[in-house]
């Protein structure tokens, strides 16, 4: 090993955990470099300067109370209506002003609320009474905000973006119709038809209702069930719930219900993490008013290891004003270019057989050539955009990466590198997936 | 040569972690009470730690590592297949003081903030919490001075004797990357820590 090497290496003593042989060809060239050692003394040193010298430990009575509950907890489960409190260390650790907040694992099956000196209220008869408050709704309008692009889909979130305005109006009539907006894309779906239209691009796609077009805003266009929704998630994903009784801004009563959620997908690759709130550790804040049990707003925070950050939050709900029905009529351009990867285009054989990999090969190369016929093949948009021709005519692949999974995403990502026309080098990840019904893989985003 | 002599004395020992004597729990997530009892043995003083420097405050630290543990143990059949148990740990850990912090109202203040706060505390006036608060305040002054992440490498490395594997799992990214933010983040506060010599 030269310097340079052991330089690199240094680090590695500085481990908790010792690879030995690494270890031992480090340490004797450390032994017979002065320099190196002198740079490895030097880190530390520096070390040494932020390592604290006193530490706070556990308190002795910390195991024996844990240990206490855990046995509690064991003799609770299936005992429904049955009130359980923390025992506390030292102190309430929240003073609620009204009262108490309970923490209840969602996969006991049971929740409750406890207010003071009243009787225990079982959370499932919380949830059942919001529903059916809610259920002789007409309409509801809500103005929000998410941490995203405003031309992206409704499932991406950004957390070094600013917030995007985003509304919501749903009809509860029969069909039921809604229509979810922002400056770059909106939604609108009359009952029988979900159409999307992408504005800057001019792309729109027609599908059934439940494509998938309004993402992660599908529970909310469902508002009347949106706390039964979650119920279901926490016994199938084993999220955590808290129901608190609190004083909202304007002494009303509101009940908040806290909805702790882990990442749902395998993040070996972690590129998917924290870019959509399932593909996330996050915290659902519903806030109800207690007497009505509407849903008066809802804050989702995604934790990642430094902060916490505020994705999505609405800034108004308005209930049962009159929507006009031009409101879910959307009126496109001419010119607009339609996505469709549900298509029954013939496909060569060839084509079927491919991999992600030589998928993304094929697109990149299809588009070098401005193989326009090509490109539709693996990217179903007819006529294809002039903007899109513009950008990615002429382009030159320069490699391929290997193709990865993450999160929940049922595709492939392949990462890239192109030479654009203007000389300029990108890399990005392709995304490809092959559950249309041609079943070849198609480009799904990552241009 | 007498800096020679201490480099070498210094550095041909690799690096000894405080607590390296003590148990690590190096299984699977505890799937019995028994085996439960030596998982709060081997990681309560280390995430009481944990969640004091973070919170600034011990009696909010020990309730969060309550909380942690319980949902372990009433999650153990799900998080049966996590790889790592620490890590997955400190991210509970984390998540939960973050909880705190927010209900506090005031996460965006700066550490060394909230611990001027809780120094007046009467229960942190004891001898140990308050020598701990300062010492940690001093620290965070140091790491301040550093870019966010390569600050936190470092807090968990040398703060919370954390493995270069476990950080990379707490703070999601590769090992390589877990090691560069510490690397960097060693050689500033060596730089920052020769300027403070100077002064």
């Amino acid at each position: 090993m030269n310097c340079r090497a052991v330089r690199k290496h240094l680090v590695d003593l500085l481990d908790v955990a010792c690879d030995t042989q690494e270890h031992e060809a480090l340490m004797a060239h450390l032994h017979a470099c002065p320099q190196c050692t002198e740079e490895f003394a030097t880190m530390k040193r520096a070390m040494e300067g932020v390592r604290p010298k006193h530490r706070i430990g556990a308190s002795p009575a910390l195991k024996e109370i844990v240990m206490k509950e855990v046995l509690e907890s064991a003799a609770s489960v299936g005992s429904a209506g049955r009130t359980s409190r923390r025992a506390r260390l030292w102190r309430p650790l929240f003073a609620a002003p009204l009262a108490a907040a309970l923490l209840l694992a969602a996969s006991f099956g049971y929740w409750l609320i406890q207010s003071g000196g009243k009787e225990p209220l079982s959370a499932f008869g919380v949830l059942g009474r919001a529903a059916h408050a809610m259920q002789g709704l007409k309409s509801v309008h809500i103005e929000a905000q998410m941490r995203t692009i405003p031309g992206d889909n409704f499932e991406l979130i950004l957390l070094d973006q600013d917030m995007v305005p985003i509304e919501l109006w749903r009809g509860f009539g029969e069909p039921p119709q809604w229509r979810v907006e922002t400056s770059g894309r909106v939604v609108v779906c009359d009952g029988n038809t979900s159409l999307l239209w992408i504005k800057k691009s001019n792309v729109a796609s027609e599908a059934p209702p439940t494509a998938g077009h309004i993402g992660w805003l599908a529970p909310l266009m469902d508002v009347e069930h949106i706390l039964d929704s979650e119920l279901q998630l926490a016994q199938e994903q084993g999220s955590t719930v808290t129901v608190e009784e609190v004083t909202g801004p304007d002494g009303s009563r509101e009940l908040l219900v806290s909805v702790e959620a882990l990442a749902q997908g395998d993040y070996t690759n972690d590129w998917l993490l924290n870019k959509s709130i399932s593909d996330s550790d996050n915290l659902r804040v519903y806030r109800l008013d207690a007497d009505t049990m509407w849903l008066k707003g809802l804050q989702v925070y995604v934790h990642t290891d430094a902060e916490d950050v505020l994705v999505f939050e609405t800034v108004n709900i308005e209930y049962n004003a009159e929507l006009p029905s031009t409101l879910f009529a959307l009126e496109l351009p001419d010119d607009v270019s339609w996505y469709d990867s549900q298509g029954e285009t013939a496909v060569p054989a060839q084509v079927q057989k491919l991999t992600p990999e030589e998928t993304a090969r094929a697109f990149i190369e299809a588009c070098g050539r401005e193989d326009w016929n090509t490109v539709q093949v693996f990217y179903p948009v007819a006529p294809i955009p002039q903007h899109f021709k513009e950008a990615l005519g002429g382009i030159q692949l320069v490699s391929l990466g290997t193709p990865f999974q993450s999160g929940q995403f049922p595709g492939w990502f392949v990462p890239y590198e192109i030479r654009l026309k203007n000389g300029e080098v990108k890399k990005h990840n392709l995304t490809v997936r092959n559950d249309n019904a041609a079943g070849i893989y198609q480009v799904d985003g990552g241009i | 040569m007498s800096s020679l002599l201490f480099a070498e004395r210094v550095a041909v020992e690799p690096e000894v972690t405080p607590s390296a004597g003590q148990d690590r729990w190096e299984g699977a997530w505890p799937r019995s009470r028994e085996e439960f009892s030596r998982f709060v043995d081997v990681f309560q003083d280390r995430l009481v730690w944990f969640a004091f420097r973070k919170l600034g405050n011990r009696s909010e630290a020990e309730e969060v590592v309550q909380e942690v543990f319980l949902r372990a143990y009433r999650h153990q059949e799900e998080r049966g297949n996590v790889a790592r148990v620490s890590s997955y740990l400190y991210r509970m850990a984390s998540n939960a003081c973050n909880d705190v912090l927010r209900k506090r109202g005031r996460a965006a203040l700066p550490l060394s903030l909230s611990m001027a706060e809780n120094i007046a505390d009467p229960r942190a006036q004891a001898d140990e919490n308050a020598a701990a608060l300062d010492e940690l305040q001093r620290i965070e002054t140091l790491l301040a001075h550093l870019p966010r992440r390569q600050a936190e490498a470092m807090r968990l490395r040398i703060l919370d004797e954390l493995s270069f594997a476990e950080i990379a799992e707490v703070l999601h990214c590769s090992l390589g990357t877990a090691k560069s933010r510490f690397r960097h983040g060693l050689r500033k506060l060596r730089a920052i820590l020769e300027l403070e010599r100077e002064k």
